[in-house]
């Protein structure tokens, strides 16, 4: 019980003052390190901007490496003379010869940055900027140095974090109270400053607005931090007067136990609130790709589609949409023809879904005329407009914003129609590889804006393409495409497809790759036409006013349609849900693969559970058996070790939400930027569920538990007398 | 057990004086001749073997004993005799491999372990050779465990624990840990842990194994005195010659057997009247929360 206390004694008697010394001397080199560790990038960006600054700085750094070190040489001089236990003066000998080693470490990168110039300083984070030709401006010698002195400062850094903790034990216990107290002001004082004064989100992007907000949410998951460990005796106080079971649980937990049991319970709580803390960051995530993909999908589809087979034309529409219309909870509804097509211009073909829209009723129901980036709905009813398009309005249209908002290209408008049909030569010749800058650039040069001419091209009518279409087929609003559709008339040698020459009107964004590359749409009576379905069109597409209302929406549809006047059974009515059903299916079916995956890892860290709870089993026997000899029945044994892995799994859960909420956070509103080209989407979205929250925490704890089960059976086994055996 | 008055107590002492005294040419085997008293605990062809490393020990090897309400029995013998066994085997810790232990007609051998606990609980109050306290909790919530355990209120409890401790002279340790209690000190805080149930019988092994001579008698002052008052019954296993001369029955073991079990009832009458000529132990020692001496005696009355 006592020893520690009694090993302590010893220690502070055998070293006078040195332990003190070490101790802060462990915090200001920990300090340090992780100082010069953040500042490291900082340091980089304001040598370019301010080299006296940056100068001053590192000249303190040294000062304070120079100065632990110093300190350290000193407390290992004393070490040899004086005869304390062997363990401590190992520690102190350790930490010593660590500080020496961290000196010449940091020493190194600093030596390189006094000695060259601010460009040599620019490589001086080997890692982070390994990449750039300063750093091969380097000689070999000093890029080896600086790579060593990398890897050795990692190591250093990790060993100094042990060494830290550590040494911080030879401390008196006064003093350790005494920090934590200062520690709690200062952190008490860093909230409520950070509270009232630092914004809680960045405002705007950048790494500028980032860092504000970012003070905040460090001191607050500090003080938070610090807020439970304070709070976790109280805690387990008031619990133990609860029952007589959990009393025994919560001291068994507190009480200080062998060096193993305790390692195993820290790691044990601390697997479980990692595995938490990934499992709710992950599910946040994918939801955020679902509702992203969700959002994505209810902007270009319809919430609910009445259609038929695809053999018989679906006539007679007039009537249904209005009576569709008519339908509690509808906000629109729009007519649409749909035809499988191959699109060509004349760089490239690609296969296309050609949809014959109601260009007036369409933005009831779909975002699409919102999603335009260049060119105009309107240009779909008038497509004569599009031959003479005033200048200024043609500038602003003609850029092909491709590269998602990345660059502004301030100059661009110069870009020429690309596809003058007077001479398809200027066409660029089949270059798929070729980046499209370069195409931008090509035309750039050769051909001029004021020698365009396209007044007495034809008036065809009008397309709106996708982003991803036009950007495959080099198309920009003007341009004519050829829409061929496979099923085409009957010829004199057979069937023959069929083609049409459309001019594009419009190009759209929707954020669905899908989308983009797939939706071509025309007006409903050309689309009729050219797909020969007469007067009969595919399906209605409605809007309805709630989405989450979608299917009893659907459901009410369909019964009008089947029971009012005309019937029409023979409809089908799906919403958005059944539409997507695959999707969503895999969508789901994903989350439920990483549930389980990540459930594994909380599985894992109810193995460690059931490690820490056997052994408890073993080191408390005796107690149990003291406990059985006073009356408490197998049941109560049973329950008070349940109650110990549930007090171990509630508090890992507990605190791996709290640490998943902060990375949340973090992933939410301090944004981790994706490569758009890759996943279509410019950020790592998120979405919190706070059920999802409440059922990984309730796994865990569930997981726990019945990692308990067999250990506290085992328990419940003991026959007192062998218990009591056990000394 | 309710609190008989310490009249009816000292009329049943008397009366049992000149029980055994007419009883006293009969033989211990046959306590059914002595009508006076309720049998309490009765235990018939006791053995237990325990199987070490492939080969099984005998330890106990038919014991036969029969333990009256209110008695006091002392159990003597050499070390490794199956004293702390047969203590076991009475207070249910353990099963014998064969024989009865029937408590009050009830066969104990064939209560459910939850039974057993719930009995434990109520009718047995142990004190163990090794002490055997709670490490985590501290002196007066030790005490307080049995009563924690049956799931009674806190503050009553506190209350009974608060005066037994003070009767064993432990007021100035209440929020000591077991590990920064002496030895006596943790045989005492396990004595009061025994008493608190008020239960029926007390079981001892080797109570005062630990204590000065001054502190065992005022320990065994206490023991004389409950059991003239409350007529609680005690089991004491000790190696005190001086205790076991003073107990009124003396049952001496030897390799697994009983060997004698002999009645006096003049050591009885001596002890029962002890508590009544000299004030009882009660007396704490000052309360000095500084003093560290490792073994805390009680001061001489
Ligand atoms: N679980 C066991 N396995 C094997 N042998 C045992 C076991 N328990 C007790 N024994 C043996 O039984 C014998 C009696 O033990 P017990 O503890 O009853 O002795 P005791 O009379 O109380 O002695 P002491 O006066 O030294 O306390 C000892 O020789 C011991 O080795
Ligand atoms: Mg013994």
């Amino acid at each position: 019980m006592a020893r520690p206390e009694a090993r302590a004694d010893a220690v502070r008697q055998s070293f006078g003052p040195l332990p003190l010394v070490h101790g802060l001397l462990a915090l200001v080199c920990l300090g340090g390190f992780i100082a010069i560790a953040a500042a490291w990038p900082a340091l980089w960006q304001l040598a370019l901007a301010d080299a006296g600054l940056a100068y001053g700085i590192a000249g303190g750094f040294l000062g304070l490496v120079a100065l632990t070190g110093l300190l350290a040489l000193l407390a290992h001089r004393r070490t040899r003379r004086v005869q304390p236990g062997y363990r401590g003066r190992g520690r102190l000998m350790a930490r010593s010869l660590h500080s020496v080693v961290a000196l010449l470490v940091t020493l190194v990168p600093l030596a390189i940055f006094f000695h060259g110039s601010t460009k040599a300083f620019e490589t001086g984070f080997a890692f982070s900027y390994a990449h750039d030709e300063a750093y091969y401006a380097l000689p070999m010698v000093l890029r080896t140095a600086l790579i060593i002195s990398g890897v050795v400062a990692v190591v250093a850094l990790l060993l100094d974090l042990i060494l830290a903790i550590s040494t911080w034990f030879l401390l008196p216990e006064r003093f350790r109270k005494g920090f934590w107290l200062v520690f709690d002001a200062l952190a008490l004082a860093g909230f409520v400053w950070a509270t009232a004064t630092l914004p809680i989100r960045p405002e705007e992007e950048g790494l500028e607005f980032v860092l504000e907000p970012g003070i905040r949410l460090a001191l607050t998951s500090l003080f938070a931090l610090r807020v439970t460990v304070r709070a976790l005796p109280f805690v387990m106080h008031s619990l133990e007067r609860v029952t007589f079971e959990l009393t025994i649980a919560a001291r068994h937990l507190r009480s200080k136990k062998s060096g193993f049991l305790a390692a195993i319970g820290g790691l044990s709580i601390l697997a479980v609130s990692v595995s938490t803390c990934m499992l709710t960051a992950v599910l946040s995530v994918m939801g955020g790709f679902r509702d992203d993909l969700k959002q994505k999908i209810l902007g270009n589809q319809a919430h609910i589609v009445v259609d038929q087979d695809e053999e018989r034309p679906f006539e007679g529409w007039d009537d249904v949409l209005g009576r569709v219309r008519g339908i509690d909870g509808v906000e629109g509804a729009t007519p649409f023809v749909r035809g499988e097509v191959m699109v060509s211009s004349t760089s490239n073909r690609a296969g296309a879904v050609l949809r014959g829209i109601d260009p007036e009723s369409v933005g009831d129901v779909t975002d699409l005329v919102d999603n335009i980036t260049n060119g105009r709905m309107d240009y779909l009813i008038h497509p004569d407009r599009l031959l003479n398009l005033p200048a200024e309005e043609r500038r602003s249209i003609l850029p092909l914003d491709i590269e998602l908002g990345s660059d502004d290209e301030g100059d661009a408008p110069e870009i020429e129609v690309i596809d003058d049909p007077a001479e398809p030569a200027a066409a660029p010749e089949e270059a798929d590889d070729e980046p499209i800058r370069d195409l931008d650039e090509f035309l750039r040069e050769d051909a001029p804006l004021d020698q365009t001419e396209v007044a007495d091209a034809d008036v065809l009518p009008g397309i709106v393409v996708g982003k991803e279409l036009a950007r495959t087929l080099r198309l920009f609003v003007g341009d004519e495409l050829d829409v061929v559709s496979p099923l085409g008339e009957l010829g004199p040698a057979g069937p023959m497809p069929k083609a049409r020459r459309f001019r594009v009107a419009a190009i759209f964004y929707s954020g669905m790759y899908e989308y983009d590359m797939k939706m071509a749409y025309v007006l409903l009576p050309n689309a009729q036409r050219f797909l020969s379905t007469g007067g009969a069109i595919s399906g209605i597409e409605v809007k309805t006013r709630e989405v989450d209302r979608a299917p009893e929406i659907a459901q009410a549809i369909a019964d009008e349609l089947e029971t009012g006047t005309p019937g029409r059974p023979e409809l089908r009515v799906q919403d958005w849900q059944e539409l997507n059903k695959n999707l969503f299916g895999a969508l789901a079916l994903e989350k439920l693969a990483m549930f389980v995956t990540l459930g594994i890892a909380i599985l894992i860290a109810g193995f460690c559970v059931f490690g820490t709870l056997t052994l408890m089993v073993q080191e408390k026997g005796r107690e149990v058996g003291i406990l059985q000899a006073m009356g408490t029945r197998a049941r109560a044994v049973v329950s008070i070790f349940l109650w110990e892995g549930f007090l171990i799994g509630i508090y890992g859960a507990l605190m791996g939400l709290g640490m998943g909420y902060v990375v949340v956070f973090i992933l939410e509103h301090f944004g981790v930027k994706l490569n758009p080209e890759v996943y279509y989407i410019d950020r790592l979205p998120v979405h919190t569920d706070p059920m999802e929250f409440v059922a990984v925490g309730v796994s865990a704890v569930v997981i726990c538990l019945v990692a308990t089960l067999f250990p506290a059976y085992l328990a419940s086994r003991m026959r007192p007398v062998d218990a009591l055996r056990q000394l | 057990m309710t609190e008989p008055a310490a009249e009816t107590a000292v009329e049943t002492a008397a009366a049992e004086t000149a029980a055994v005294e007419t009883a006293a040419a009969v033989a211990p085997a046959e306590p059914a001749s002595r009508p006076l008293r309720e049998r309490l605990l009765v235990a018939e062809g006791l053995h237990k073997r325990f199987l070490h490393e492939g080969s099984v020990v005998e330890v106990l090897k038919g014991v036969d004993l029969v333990i009256d309400e209110g008695e006091m029995v002392c159990v003597v013998g050499q070390s490794g005799a199956g004293k702390s066994t047969l203590l076991h085997l009475l207070g249910t810790l353990d099963l014998p491999s064969k024989g009865t232990i029937t408590f009050a007609d009830r066969d104990l051998t064939r209560m459910s372990s939850s039974e057993l606990a719930a009995f434990r609980n109520e009718k047995i109050g142990f004190v163990f050779q090794f002490h055997h306290l709670l490490p985590e909790f501290d002196a007066i919530e030790n005490v307080m465990m049995p009563g924690l355990v049956r799931g009674m209120n806190r503050g009553p409890l506190r209350e009974r624990a608060t005066a037994l401790l003070e009767e064993v002279g432990l007021a100035h340790r209440f929020k000591h840990r077991p590990g920064e209690l002496s030895g006596g000190e943790q045989q005492r805080v396990a004595l009061a842990r025994a008493l608190v149930m008020e239960p029926a019988v007390v079981m001892a092994d080797e109570p005062t194994g630990n204590l000065d001579s001054e502190t065992s008698e005022a320990i065994h002052q206490l023991f004389f005195q409950l059991n003239a008052t409350r007529r609680t019954t005690f089991l004491i296993v000790t190696h005190s010659r001086d205790l076991a001369a003073r107990m009124p029955r003396v049952v001496s073991m030897k390799d697994g057997k009983v060997l004698t079990d002999e009645r006096r009832p003049d050591a009885e009458f001596a002890a029962a009247a002890a508590p009544h000529t000299e004030p009882p132990a009660v007396d704490a020692p000052p309360v000095e929360p500084a003093a560290e001496e490792p073994e805390e005696a009680l001061p001489a009355s």
